[in-house]
């Protein structure tokens, strides 16, 4: 692990990489901050202009992007009450009215004090459990990954907000449907491409990224805007500092919320947004009866809670997309297409012959929160002034990225017109409250799964035995049923399961 | 009554879809050998099919809370389908008119759909953003192509000249 470490920092102290991982914090601080733009966004937003990169500085920029984005989504929910992502709902229960009353700056270093401490936490953690996990999974064949991938698409599913199992769960297949567009590459055959040249290789990852989150977000931002909107808290001389007192209160909060949250990340599908309303139940089941009261109207716990669990949460996200090569949430979805892009294939080898990739992710994490801390903070109250640009200039100017980000990868304008179709697609099934990023997870992994299974079945000389004829498989696949039959049982009968 | 819930008309959409998608993988090419083999191209199609129909219908037939669809209706509906059709009209342009012209236009519509009252400031905004990019760009070796009807009009105006 030593070794492994040292090989990170090598890579990520160079002042190149430095400073991407400076600007990915910086950038992913402004989009995050943006209300109904997060992460997945800000990293599709980021991922072409990281093609001219080598692979490690790439995940550099992007995973500070990543925890950026999580940063600046607490910024907004804290002076304005719109969290930019759901990961940081649970951060404007008791940081906007910490901000309301008087206190801003103080409530911005909690949450940024918090983040540090959960995502440093976080990446201890990382640094010890994914080469453990990485060598465990290093016996796995293309049966256990079939069964693996089948088990992050259903958990994705399974962990999707109560009622929305189904509609997560038809996401996913539609994900799966997209996928297949394209050529066929083991039988070299097309496959749902009406004939249309355009179609041959397929749809782009990062055009249905662009498409479904930052351009459906653009025009969902315009079919909303009547919405009434929180006063802007003005973050003008404000103080920063926190008292001793204040800092012992949080600390115990902040190291059971990190572990917590780091546990949380690592499953598939479960993610920053649980991770953060579990630790702010957690502590608020924890505090005294007097402390109890305060949450809700602005207790420090109550905003260092979660803000330390979503950060926690997306270093843990990191594991099983590193170590098995399986996104567990939309945004690392989009990470592993950026990899792949890259021409990287995350798993267990990646451990192994890309060590340079794997470990600079990690400790770029570890200095992506430091510059977080050090440099993002005190520029807070200036790059909160973005809060207070017009939307009407905002969103044109969101839009003519996204389209650009998509345009500079193929200079084909039939993408442009695709785009706009899925994005028409997107935004009419956000309004049905069909979720995204089981759709994402879907396509990503569609690939996958379908060589995955060839590959099993070929071994296993045409037979479905393969199913259970190893152990791993076997567990795995238990997993899969399961991860089917609960969710799928609380869907249709609501009312015996409570 | 049976009402129309956002879930249950999803799932007549999604069924419609799954239904095409299936009959369309009838239509994918193999070879002779190929067909004989367990798993094949269509393999995948064919069971993505079966599943997604099995979910749609229970979309369908599973009870879900009623949708509002007032508020759907309510929402700003002019300005959102503009700003689409901008963004198509940005795909249509973007060749015979090139980078410039056609990212300058883009962006002062969507400026003016979404309510910007003068036309001053989104021009000075979009010229700066779209000859920014552009410079950028050139900076970074990547060629953005002037257009046709600009390149046809600079020839016309230098062989003037």
């Amino acid at each position: 692990m030593l070794d492994g470490l040292f090989i990170g920092l090598q890579t990520v102290l160079t002042l190149h990489n430095l400073i991407l991982v400076f600007a990915g914090c910086a950038t992913g601080t402004l989009i995050g901050m943006l209300p109904g733009l997060g992460p997945i966004t800000a990293i599709a937003l980021m991922i072409p202009i990281t093609y001219g990169f080598d692979p490690s500085s790439g995940m550099i920029l992007l995973a500070g992007v990543y925890y950026g984005a999580i940063f600046g989504g607490s910024t907004s929910s804290i002076l304005i009450n719109a969290p930019g992502v759901a990961g940081t709902v649970a951060t404007a229960f008791d940081g906007y009215p910490i901000a309301r009353n008087g206190q801003p700056g103080k409530a911005l270093a909690i949450a940024a004090y918090s983040s540090f401490a959960g995502g440093t936490l976080a990446a201890l953690l990382l640094a010890g459990t994914a080469p453990f996990l990485a060598d465990l999974s290093l016996g796995f064949q293309s049966a256990d990954y079939f069964a693996l991938m089948l088990l992050g698409l259903t958990l994705v599913s399974a962990f999707s907000s109560q009622g929305e199992y189904l509609k997560a769960l038809m996401m996913t297949c539609f994900g799966l449907m997209l996928s297949t567009v394209g050529t066929d590459l083991s039988a070299g055959v097309q496959r749902f491409t009406f004939g249309r040249m355009d179609l041959i290789d397929g749809i782009s990852f990062l055009m249905l990224a662009m498409a479904t989150f930052a351009l459906s977000e653009a025009v969902m931002m315009v079919l909303q805007s009547t919405r009434a909107k929180e006063p802007t808290i003005r973050l003008h001389k404000t103080s920063l500092h926190l008292s001793l007192p204040e800092l012992r209160a949080i600390i115990p909060t902040v190291s059971r919320s990190s572990v917590l949250g780091f546990f949380v990340g690592v499953l598939p599908g479960a993610g920053a947004t649980i991770a953060s309303f579990l630790a702010y139940g957690v502590e608020r089941n924890l505090a005294t009866s007097e402390d109890q009261k305060q949450f809700g109207q602005g207790s420090i716990k109550g905003l260092a809670a979660p803000e330390a669990a979503n950060n926690a949460a997306c270093t843990g996200s990191f594991v099983p997309l590193l170590t098995l090569g399986i996104p567990g949430s939309g945004t690392t979805a989009i990470l592993l297409g950026a990899l792949l892009a890259y021409g990287i294939q995350p798993g267990p080898r990646l451990f192994i012959d890309e060590p340079e990739i794997f470990w600079s992710v990690i400790v770029s994490m570890y200095f992506g929160n430091l510059m977080l801390l050090v440099l993002n903070l005190p520029l807070i109250p200036y790059i909160a002034r973005l809060l207070l640009v017009p939307r009407q200039y905002l969103i044109p100017i969101i839009m003519f990225f996204s389209l650009m980000g998509v345009y500079l990868v193929s200079f084909n304008v039939f993408d442009i017109q695709m785009m706009v179709f899925i994005a028409i697609c997107a935004v009419l099934l956000r309004l049905l409250q069909f979720p995204m990023a089981p759709l994402l997870l879907g396509f990503i992994l569609g690939g996958m799964l379908e060589d995955n299974l060839r590959r099993a079945l070929a071994v296993a000389d045409g037979q479905f035995s393969f199913l259970w004829d190893r152990p791993t498989t076997v567990v795995l696949m238990s997993l899969v049923v399961i991860a089917i039959l609960i969710p799928m049982t609380r869907a249709l009968w609501p009312k015996s399961s409570r | 009554m049976v009402s129309i819930t956002s879930a249950r008309l999803g799932g007549i959409l999604f069924l419609i879809l799954c239904v095409a998608y299936g009959i369309y993988a009838d239509d994918i090419h193999l070879d002779y050998w190929s067909e004989q083999e367990v798993f094949n191209a269509r393999s995948m199609p064919y069971f993505i099919a079966v599943v997604g129909s099995f979910c749609a219908i229970l979309l369908i037939l599973v009870p879900a809370p009623k949708t509002d669809w007032s508020a759907v209706l309510n929402l700003n509906w002019l300005p959102a389908c503009l700003l689409l059709v901008i963004m198509s009209g940005y795909g249509i342009l973007l060749e015979p008119l090139g980078f410039v012209i056609a990212t300058i236009l883009l962006l002062i519509t969507a400026f003016l759909v979404l309510g910007v009252r003068s036309f001053r400031a989104p021009l000075l905004v979009a010229a700066t953003i779209a000859m920014a990019f552009w410079l950028l760009m050139d900076q970074l070796g990547i060629y953005l192509a002037p257009g046709a009807i600009p390149e046809q009009l600079f020839q016309y105006l230098g062989g003037a000249g």
